[in-house]
Formats: C-alpha cells, sequence, structure tokens
C-alpha cells in the first residue's frame, strides 16, 4: 500500500484535505486494477509491442 | 444543399459548379449561430476564415482547377488539434496563457488541402481524461438527441457537432475510447484507426502509448472519404508507420460474403444494457456472425489501460498538478495525481500484458476478419448523473462507458463505432473491429450494415427537444 504523504512529498505535489480523499480513492482503484494486470501479466513476457 | 447533406454530395455539388462553397459554409455558419448556443459543440467559430476559405474554393472551380475531393466540405477539429492563429486549449484553462498554434496540425492541413473548409475548434474533456464532455470551464456538450443528456467524450464536440449537422465530419481524438464513446451517445459513425496509422502531430497528447486520432461523420462513404485525406506518411511524426495509403472509399460496395465475423462475449457481454446488447445482436445477425467469442484477458487489458493512462498522463502534468493544482477540473486533478502516484513497477507488467494480449487478438484474427462487441453499455446519460443503475446495480458512468472500448484500443487494433437502428429513442453504437491495419475490411462491413438499414444516422433536430 503507498503512503500517501510519502509518495506525495516523494513527487513534490501538495494535496488539499479535498483532493487528499479523492486522490486515496482513485488509488484504491487503480491498486485493484493493477493488481488483475499482475495476475494476468506473464511473469517472463516479452514487452515488445509491435502491430 | 441540406444541413444533413452529405460531404460526398457537398463536394459533388460544389465541384460540378451547382452550388458554391461560400453558400455552404454561410448555411453551416447560420446553423451554428442558431442552435449551438443550446448544444455547445463550439469553442471557438471560424467564420472570416472559413468564408475567405470558401472563397477560394469557388475560385479554383471558377478557374478549373481541381477544388479536391473535400470541396467545400464543412468541418471542424476537437481543440486539441492545432490550427494557425488559435490557441490549442485541450479543454483546459491552463493552455489558455499558451501562445497560437503556427500552424495547422498536419490532419487538418491536408483535410484543407482537399476542399473541406474549417469552420472552428470543438469542445472536449479537460486534457481528454473523460467520457461526458461535461467540461467545467466551457461547459457541457450537449447531447443533439436530448439536450439533458451528455455527448460522450472525450471527442464531445466533435461527435455532438457532427450529429446536429453543424459540419459534414469532424476530428476527434481516442485513447481510451474518446471517439468510440461520443460516436455512439450521439448516434454517428467514428473510427479509430490502426495505433500509428493516422499521424497525430500537431495534436495535445495525453497517453503517448495510447492516443489515436480519427474522423467522425453520418455516412460510411464520408468516413471514407475523410479517412482517406488523412492517411499518408509523417516523417517528423515516430509514431507515424508509413504502409503507404489503404484507400476506404473504393471498396465501400465490395460484398461482404466472405467475411468471418464474430460477436465477442464474455467480458463484452457483462455490464451492458439491454439496448447495447440489442445493437450487438442486430449487428451480428446481418453479418452472420458466430456468437460468444472469446478474447482472453480483456478484463485485464481494461485495468492495463487504466493503469497505463494514470501514470503516463499523470506525468505528462506533473508540473502543472505541482504548480497551478487549482486551475484543473478537481476531478482530473485528484486523478492525474493518483495515476503518477502508482508504483513505477505497475508499467512493466502493463508492457508485457499488452505484448501478451495482443498476441491473443492475432490469434483470434486467424479465424475471424471482424469481431463485434458494444460500443458503451448503455446510452447517453444525464448530465450531472454520476451513476447509473445496470441490472439493479449502481455503476459509476465517468469510469465504465469506455468498459468495452478500453480492451481494444489498448492494442490499437482498428475500430468503426457504427450507430445501429434499434429503434429505441436514444442512439448506441457497436464496435466493428478487425486486425491491425485491416481498415478496408472495417469498412466494407459498415457499408453493408448501412445498405442493409441496420446501421444509420437519425436528425436529431427534429425531436422535440430542439423545436422551437
Amino acid at each position: 500500500m503507498i503512503d500517501l504523504d510519502e509518495r506525495a512529498a516523494q513527487l513534490n505535489l501538495t494535496l488539499s484535505p479535498q483532493s487528499r480523499e479523492e486522490v486515496r480513492k482513485n488509488l484504491a482503484l487503480l491498486a485493484a486494477m493493477a493488481a488483475v494486470v499482475e495476475a494476468a501479466a506473464p511473469v517472463d513476457g516479452s514487452e515488445d509491442f509491435i502491430l | 444543399v441540406s444541413r444533413f447533406a452529405s460531404a460526398a454530395a457537398i463536394a459533388a455539388h460544389v465541384r460540378a459548379a451547382r452550388v458554391t462553397a461560400v453558400s455552404v459554409t454561410e448555411a453551416a455558419l447560420d446553423h451554428i449561430a442558431r442552435e449551438d448556443g443550446r448544444i455547445n459543440a463550439f469553442t471557438a467559430i471560424l467564420a472570416d476564415r472559413a468564408l475567405a476559405q470558401a472563397r477560394g474554393v469557388d475560385a479554383k472551380v471558377r478557374a478549373g482547377g481541381d477544388p479536391g475531393s473535400l470541396a467545400g466540405v464543412p468541418f471542424a477539429a476537437k481543440n486539441l488539434f492545432d490550427i494557425e492563429g488559435v490557441t490549442t486549449l485541450a479543454g483546459s484553462i491552463i493552455e489558455a496563457d499558451k501562445a497560437p498554434a503556427v500552424e495547422d496540425a498536419p490532419l487538418v492541413a491536408r483535410l484543407k488541402d482537399a476542399g473541406a473548409v474549417l469552420l472552428g475548434a470543438l469542445n472536449m474533456d479537460e486534457y481528454a481524461y473523460g467520457f461526458t464532455t461535461e467540461n467545467s470551464h466551457y461547459g457541457p456538450t450537449r447531447n443533439p438527441h436530448d439536450l439533458e443528456r451528455v455527448s460522450g467524450g472525450s471527442s464531445g464536440g466533435s461527435a455532438a457537432a457532427v450529429a446536429a449537422g453543424f459540419t459534414a465530419f469532424s476530428l476527434g481524438s481516442d485513447t481510451n475510447g474518446s471517439i468510440r464513446v461520443p460516436a455512439s451517445f450521439c448516434g454517428v459513425y467514428g473510427l479509430k484507426p490502426t495505433f500509428g496509422r493516422l499521424t497525430r502531430r500537431g495534436t495535445y497528447p495525453f497517453v503517448h502509448s495510447l492516443d489515436h486520432v480519427g474522423p467522425f461523420a453520418r455516412t460510411v462513404a464520408d468516413l471514407a472519404l475523410a479517412y482517406d485525406v488523412c492517411q499518408g506518411p509523417d516523417p517528423l511524426e515516430a509514431n507515424c508507420v508509413d504502409r503507404g495509403v489503404s484507400p476506404a472509399f473504393p471498396n465501400l460496395g465490395k460484398p461482404v460474403s466472405d467475411l468471418r465475423v464474430g460477436v465477442l462475449g464474455g467480458w463484452f457481454e457483462t455490464s451492458a444494457a439491454p439496448e447495447s446488447l440489442l445493437a450487438v445482436d442486430l449487428a451480428g445477425e446481418a453479418l452472420g456472425a458466430i456468437r460468444g467469442v472469446m478474447l482472453r484477458d480483456a478484463e485485464a487489458a481494461r485495468a492495463a489501460a487504466f493503469c497505463l493512462t494514470g501514470l503516463e498522463g499523470g506525468q505528462l502534468h506533473l508540473n502543472d498538478l505541482r504548480a497551478r493544482p487549482d486551475d484543473f477540473d478537481p476531478a482530473t486533478r485528484d486523478r492525474l495525481i493518483a495515476g503518477v502516484m502508482q508504483p513505477p513497477e505497475t508499467l512493466a507488467a502493463v508492457r508485457r500484458l499488452r505484448a501478451a494480449y495482443l498476441g491473443e487478438a492475432r490469434a483470434l484474427f486467424e479465424d475471424f476478419d471482424i469481431l463485434i462487441a458494444p460500443a458503451t453499455p448503455f446510452s447517453a446519460t444525464r448530465i450531472g448523473e454520476p451513476m447509473i443503475e445496470l441490472g439493479g446495480k449502481p455503476m459509476l458512468v465517468r469510469a465504465n462507458a469506455g468498459l468495452y472500448a478500453q480492451p481494444i484500443s489498448f492494442i490499437g487494433l482498428p475500430v468503426i463505432a457504427a450507430p445501429v437502428k434499434t429503434g429505441a429513442r436514444l442512439p448506441i453504437g457497436v464496435q466493428l473491429i478487425a486486425a491491425p491495419w485491416a481498415e478496408q475490411t472495417l469498412f466494407r462491413a459498415a457499408a453493408f450494415l448501412e445498405r442493409e438499414g441496420v446501421a444509420g444516422v437519425t436528425d436529431p433536430l427534429a425531436a422535440p427537444e430542439l423545436v422551437h
């Protein structure tokens, strides 16, 4: 789980109280999405994307 | 020439000197002046410039020269396309401080060179991050079929302008569904070509790995005419792949009996409203499709597109997120900040999945030429309505309008969003999806659906909501 304050400091971002709550919700959604991606992505697969 | 005339008909009349480009342009500008106050498709109307351009087209006709395949046809571009002398807003107020563009984006220039007349710039979601065009700075673009409803986004102005008959075609962009979603909601055709087919130079970026550009139109022939003019290499844009011009227009009448068509099941039929599934059924039946075709990992692909959008989009705007956070729409800002905060290692998983998932899709195209899926899970929602209920379950509109579009653009497949005549009051579209670089096949299938009366555009200005 990402520490919101630590990550904001790393990125030099300032969060208002209202923004902070919305960012937290969005991060939770993205973390859930990332878990789906991690589960489906081949562990040692290629990263090449060529159409 | 009527307000709802096709680009093909307008160009034929202008080229034959039966009407002037100036009269067509004046009529379009009058229509916009009368109606756009209620729809809000345009953020800039370039009347003087359009009339000057139209006079140039007429002069060419009088001199016996070739005025171009789109002679005198009115069009407009999403306001993330550079237009010489106009500031490229990308739906934001932050960009409004910037200098005007010094030249037209290549796609705008190519269309003007073909005789099309640029009427102005069109509204969009801020920085293209949205599916509704409820822009907090420039106001919502209202759906011409129901003014209480959204036009879809992020190219909402582009779809609404075509649906309302302001322009015969328009330009938009699509990162996660931003052509296909508004095409579905506004009941017009939209083309998201193969990733890298059309040059993006001179457009404000959103997600470099996912950004596409393409046209909207009211007929398949017009979509093909605009697309054919837009094609061509661009040595100044590394992402634009030089595959020569692969014209769509000459192939529209070709039979479709040899096409192997499948309807995508699984992810692409869960969470869809009945009208969305009906549209797919009608298109599938007309094209003799096999049902229940599975594209593995579509849900993960959609999740990956979500993460990638946040990572790249957030990084792109990081300086402004630090320096002027209050100048963003709060909903855009907070998603961009969350996106850039994601752990960097997510990107590697996204890329591995993208490569593998493209392999899954390629394998499907060994057996199918066209795949069909809903363009949107539902028809246009009400302005200001964050949630809708589907099958008794609440669903966030903004996050889910691209549910079926995102897994397709994630791997850059070409798509035509076609409006299907379901008999419902509100329009709804399907995605016709092909293998990379097979746009010609898509156009054949879309033209067939139009000829058969399965797909087509209706004039919304006959609707009670817009009658004076």
